[in-house]
């Protein structure tokens, strides 16, 4: 096969140059799709240069699983089964194929993308679902069981490890969208030495309870200073770009807007009609006409409706679109160390306050949270006492007394990492109209 | 209104003894028709919510809930948890309000059952929330699927106690 080279602003030059398979899985029409989704959502309002796509973030993955299975096969051959790279490297690529309008902005609307995900892998329909079962009849199911967080119904569970290398506090999708981001953003945190860690990884069997062993992903002792460079790109990528609250509160608009026009479609047969065609998945719904729709759902189908809307006779509906087309007129607050169940009074006031002042506040009001972003700083405690490879960053080294595994903050040298990852302040955000800034302000104080 | 439920759970024992635990605990209630719906995935020791976890995180930060870490071994650590004053305190003014009050009636019936489950044995509790997460309509095949996911011997008695738990 003739190699194929595509230029990335990260790693240079990804090459597709040994199955030919692989490249018509990035041919197909549900990874071209990601071409005209945003990685970053609505982050260009707030860093301009934030307008990369997921495919470009797809072929980055794709490229460092490609980097860190060819390292592991020197060392764990007999780990793989026949099929196991061929999925994994499909996991890959198709991993954000689910993923509807701006992302993670819309996904209480258009379905949470892992599960579209799996459905668009396992639908005989899909031409990629067809493509994959011509390389392999076993290959949908196997690669949709790595991408699903919850197994399909009869799917085999694929090896920790594997899930680890595809979703997990270190896996290869962390790897490329931290720095991919930091370099489009232009907020230079995201860096750190990714190469040394895919290229030291080890697996290492672990014994979790009685007889139930699994492989872990784990890094020795000497690669502890990259991983800690990770978590602290993590947590300041978090806290200057995924949680930033200008982005945050045009995410939220954008949700109240697609909710107005939902409660909207409810009763007004006409608004129905007059949406776009792949809009109409606002309506619900689901099987093989649902994943038509969705296909041609992107960013810019998205972004024509809304403008279309700036016109529409619900005055609600209007002037929301028109405060997000244009970038203003949200005004916003935060609290510090609070929970939603505690604001709730103050919250009933404000609501009450902006329906007699003759805005909706089921429209109008926007509530946010620390806990709510699917993107997350690395939380040490998480786990629990359930720490696998998956739900924390493990470190082995066969002099640690007992078993030789240790989560990532509790060794020696790195305990300075629990000052981020241990007791993260909860964080509480309000938007609203601005020109209702100053009373509400005063309200939820 | 899930962290004010969760919050009032945790109020309602002196402690809870682990995550686990209360991963656990919390997924039987569900099962029992508690009103907390985490999402749940089926994880190396049973079921487990990132969702649920997020949110003790969340407790922790809003200074409602006190969680301490006991190293068990270099690669265990035991998180205890328990309510604050300030927790406490936030929790009775909720209860004032008339959201706070329809809230609480939702929990209510459920607080009993947890405080027992936070006395069962921890790997018993972990079986049976598996032994649940495997139960759709037939009991016998669960028990059948928690042996042959946990490596156990389908007639182990901590397993039959799990069940006895899971299907009460």
């Amino acid at each position: 096969m003739a190699q194929k080279l595509f230029r990335d602003p990260l790693y240079d030059y990804i090459a597709i140059d040994k199955d030919p398979w692989l490249l018509k899985l990035l041919n197909c029409p549900e990874m071209q799709r990601l071409r005209y989704i945003n990685q970053l959502g609505l982050s260009q309002f707030t860093y301009p240069g934030a307008t990369h796509s997921r495919f470009s973030h797809s072929l980055g993955v794709f490229h460092v699983m490609t980097q860190c299975l060819e390292y592991l096969e020197k060392d764990y051959r007999t780990a793989f089964d026949p099929g196991d790279k061929d999925a994994l490297l499909a996991a890959a690529l198709l991993h954000d194929v689910g993923h509807g309008p701006f992302s993670h902005a819309t996904e209480d609307f258009f379905g949470n993308h892992e599960e579209n995900c799996v459905q668009i892998i396992t639908y005989s329909e899909s031409t990629v679902n067809k493509l994959l079962t011509g390389v392999n009849k076993d290959l949908p199911a196997k690669v949709a069981a790595l991408i699903a967080k919850r197994l399909p119904t009869g799917a085999k569970q694929p090896p920790l490890w594997q899930k680890s290398l595809i979703s997990s506090q270190l896996d290869m999708d962390r790897l490329d969208y931290l720095r991919r981001d930091s370099l489009c953003s232009g907020a230079e945190y995201g860096n750190f030495d990714w190469f040394r860690i895919i290229h030291t990884i080890q697996l290492k069997e672990k014994v979790i309870k009685g007889q139930q062993k699994g492989t872990f992903v784990v890094w020795p002792d000497k690669s502890k200073f990259a991983l800690e460079e990770y978590i602290f790109s993590r947590f300041y990528m978090y806290q200057s770009v995924y949680f930033h609250h200008t982005t945050r509160g045009f995410e939220g608009l954008l949700k109240k807007i697609l909710q107005c026009a939902q409660d909207i479609a409810k009763n007004n047969k006409n608004f129905t009609k007059a949406l776009l065609p792949p809009m109409k998945m606002l309506l619900g719904g689901k099987g093989d006409k649902y994943l038509t729709k969705f296909q041609k759902l992107t960013d810019h189908i998205l972004l024509a409706q809304i403008t279309i809307w700036q016109n529409n006779k619900n005055k609600t509906l209007s002037d929301l679109s028109e405060r997000l087309l244009l970038r203003k007129g949200i005004g916003w607050t935060e609290i510090i160390a609070g929970t939603p169940f505690e604001m709730a009074t103050k919250i009933g006031k404000v609501r009450k306050y902006l329906q007699s002042q003759g805005k909706d506040h089921n429209h109008y009001f926007i509530e946010d949270s620390t806990g709510i972003p699917p993107y997350k700083p690395y939380s040490s405690a998480s786990a629990g006492e359930e720490q696998t490879s998956v739900n924390s960053i493990m470190l082995f080294d066969p002099q640690w007394s007992e078993t030789g595994f240790c989560e990532i903050t509790e060794v020696s040298g790195l305990k300075r990492l629990q000052a981020i990852t241990k007791d993260q302040s909860s964080v509480l955000r309000y938007y609203f109209p601005k020109e209702h800034e100053t009373k509400i302000k005063k309200l939820l104080k | 209104m899930k962290d004010y439920w969760l919050a009032k759970l945790i109020s309602s024992v002196t402690e809870v003894d682990s995550r686990k635990r209360l991963q656990k605990s919390i997924y039987l209630l569900q099962r029992a028709g508690c009103p907390l719906q985490f999402s749940y995935i089926l994880h190396y020791y049973g079921p487990y919510s990132f969702e649920l976890a997020s949110l003790i995180d969340q407790l922790k930060g809003a200074d409602i809930i006190d969680e301490s870490a006991e190293p068990t071994g270099l690669s265990n650590i035991r998180y205890k948890s328990k309510i604050k004053e300030k927790g406490k305190h936030v929790l009775k003014n909720f209860e004032k309000s008339e959201t706070g009050k329809d809230m609480y009636g939702q929990i209510k019936p459920f607080i009993p059952n947890f405080q027992s489950l936070n006395e069962e044995d921890p790997w018993v509790l972990e079986l049976a929330a598996t032994v649940a997460y495997f139960n759709e309509g037939n009991w016998t095949e669960a028990q059948k699927q928690t042996a042959t996911f946990k490596k156990l011997s389908k007639n182990d008695k901590n397993l039959k106690k799990a069940f006895a738990l899971a299907s009460a």
